[in-house]
């Protein structure tokens, strides 16, 4: 008997307390909304639901603030609204199946079967179309993903599109996390049929959902970054490029003097192997050899005859022998490249084409004397043609106007 | 390391291992064993393997500087600069030519025929590449565009920014060098505090958001 009295007190107590909140309901959601409740402005009543522990103050600095029992109670209330607000199709989907699902229990128990079958049909058509509504979703950001939004052409609309698209993800995995299916479990009751539509099919779906809406949102992720990235060296170069118009004669610090060079000024010098034939490889034997049959004859150290460049005074000063040095040097160059190039070559055109401030008289006469001066078997690798003329109309004295070196294989 | 043979050989020329150049050998790179078996090689030779920030290029930096060094780094420092201002009108040049919405980077493929074609259209390419062939860094005495560019991509291909995977084919392959550049250059714009102007586009988007 005694717990039943005690039952009774709660039961008062419970009604009471109730009432109590009915009564002030416009003061307890405003300070469920955060708004602050002054103590002296409410006096009795605030006394009231603090007596009745539905307000309690929190800490010595602020005034009295609603209970977390009484703050969840009223989550509990509102909570069909405030998922409206996250996710629309997935807040209306789930008080449309509260619904259903009462309903088709409600039949089942009045035995009225066909009514409890014909609204299950109904029931299982709103769940296929969340999930169709969702895959449908998923195709439509796949195909942006894929195609970098190709659809807008600057970097900065592309961003406000994956941005766009990442609300779109978000908005999804916050209302499919809205479904509890602990809730569902309970609505389902005994009922069997219910169970397998709205436990074991929607929770497999639903994951599936999930796993391919975080992969979505982690290529966004992704591509958003990529997508910043390249907008900053955008800017880099097009900021920099102007700076550098503004500002031609732009000098930065000496990076390589600071006591810490930066790392990525230290570079260092390239450093050129040199290399050499290692003939104890005998297995490239066969390849070096065809390399050495290729190439041409080393050129002999010639043995330029003095009288080709006329008679040497033993009195001559140095310099003029150097100059003289250097013009054997100028021919031999010529002889070369004419030999490296196969290529039949006039004399003048390659001394004006190397800009070398030979007298062309001279230059001729060198040309000859050298080629002249070759040894047999390198002479016949040549031939030199001379193009001649009249000095005059009425001279016919015959001058060398020009020479042409051609390969002779 | 015999089988590292060809890789520190291009280390030591000056090469910029990428994974466009040589993928295999940037792959190895990865390797922090692998890179201090080439350190301890490169030891003699007062060099060691430096990357970008993102390891996205491998090189060979002085392992100790002196004053020497330090002053060839400083002229280094000077050729880099006197050719930043047209290795970023380049890139600018081709952005525009592509209508592309962002700045030339690695792996990109540029087609040098296509590019002389869209250039030698429009009066405003034609003139930018005009200018570039005036700077020290693609001298060109050529007077079409097709020579231009050209030599502006042989220049390029030398300098290791461009890849020719076939020499009869007029593709090329940006490689990584290009991000180490752009790296420098933002190194550069943040150490002399240098103001980037918004883009208006960029103005646009602050509007919205």
């Amino acid at each position: 008997m005694s717990s039943l009295d005690y039952q009774g007190e709660s039961f008062r107590q419970g009604v009471e307390r109730l009432k109590l909140l009915g009564k002030h309901a416009e003061l307890v959601m405003r300070s469920y909304y955060g708004e602050p409740i002054d103590e002296l402005g409410q006096d009795k009543s605030i006394e009231r639901l603090l007596g009745a522990r539905i307000f309690s103050h929190v800490d010595e600095h602020s005034g009295p603030k609603l209970g977390e029992p009484a703050r969840q109670l009223i989550a509990q209330l509102i909570a069909d609204e405030r998922r409206r607000k996250v996710n629309p199709e997935i807040g209306d989907f789930l008080e449309e199946i509260r619904r259903l699902a009462n309903e088709v229990n409600q039949a089942q128990q009045q035995g009225n079967h066909s009514h409890a079958d014909y609204l299950f049909g109904g029931l299982s058509q709103d769940v296929d179309d969340l999930n169709s509504r969702i895959i449908n979703g998923l195709e439509s950001l796949w195909n942006r993903l894929n195609s970098d939004f190709a659809f807008v052409s600057s970097l900065p609309e592309k961003m406000a599109e994956n941005e766009k698209a990442g609300k779109e993800v978000e908005r999804w995995l916050e209302g499919l996390k809205m479904i509890d299916f602990a809730e569902l479990i309970n609505l389902c009751g005994s009922n069997a049929r219910l169970r397998n539509l709205l436990v074991r099919e929607l929770q497999a779906q639903v994951s599936e959902h999930f796993n391919r809406l975080r992969e979505v949102q982690q290529r966004l992720i992704e591509l958003l970054a990529r997508f910043r990235q390249q907008h900053a060296r955008n800017r880099l170069v097009r900021g920099m490029l102007a700076h550098l118009q503004r500002h031609p004669n732009f000098k930065p610090g000496d990076y390589a003097q600071r006591t810490e060079v930066p790392p990525l000024f230290n570079q260092a010098r390239s450093l050129q192997a040199a290399a050499g034939l290692s003939l104890d490889r005998l297995q490239d034997g066969d390849v070096l050899r065809e390399l050495l049959q290729a190439l041409p004859p080393a050129p002999r150290p010639r043995a330029m005859p003095a009288e080709a460049v006329g008679a040497v005074s033993h009195a001559e000063h140095e310099v003029v022998l150097a100059r003289r040095r250097a013009l054997q040097q100028d021919v031999e160059g010529f002889f070369l490249q004419v030999w490296q190039q196969q290529q039949a070559r006039s004399a003048l055109d390659w001394l004006q084409g190397s800009k070398l401030e030979w007298d062309a008289e001279i230059w001729l006469y060198q040309v000859i004397a050298a080629y002249q001066g070759l040894a047999a078997a390198d002479k016949q690798l040549f031939r030199l043609n001379y193009s001649e003329g009249p000095a005059s109309a009425v001279n016919d004295l015959r001058i060398v106007r020009d020479l042409e070196l051609q390969v002779q294989l | 390391m015999i089988q590292y043979g060809p890789l520190l050989e291009d280390l030591l020329g000056g090469g910029f291992v990428c994974q466009v150049r040589d993928s295999h050998n940037h792959e190895r790179l990865q390797n922090e064993a692998l890179r201090e078996q080439l350190d301890q090689y490169l030891r003699p030779l007062n060099r060691r393997l430096a990357s970008s920030a993102d390891g996205a290029v491998w090189y060979l930096a002085w392992l100790e500087l002196n004053q020497e060094l330090r002053d060839s780094l400083s002229q280094q420092l000077r050729d880099t600069l006197d050719s930043l201002m047209p290795m970023l009108t380049l890139m600018q040049l081709v952005q525009d030519t592509t209508g592309s919405d962002r700045v030339l980077s690695a792996h990109d493929v540029l087609n040098r025929h296509d590019l002389a074609a869209r250039i030698e259209n429009n009066p405003s390419l034609r003139q930018q590449l005009q200018q570039l062939c005036t700077t020290r860094l693609f001298q060109s005495q050529s007077e079409d565009t097709g020579g231009q560019l050209k030599l502006v991509f042989e220049r390029l291909r030398q300098q290791g920014y461009l890849l020719q995977p076939h020499k009869d084919r007029q593709h090329f392959v940006v490689t990584g060098k290009i991000d180490y550049l752009l790296e420098l250059v933002r190194f550069i714009q943040e150490e002399e505090r240098i103001q980037l102007d918004d883009e208006p586009a960029a103005q646009q988007e602050a509007l919205l958001s």
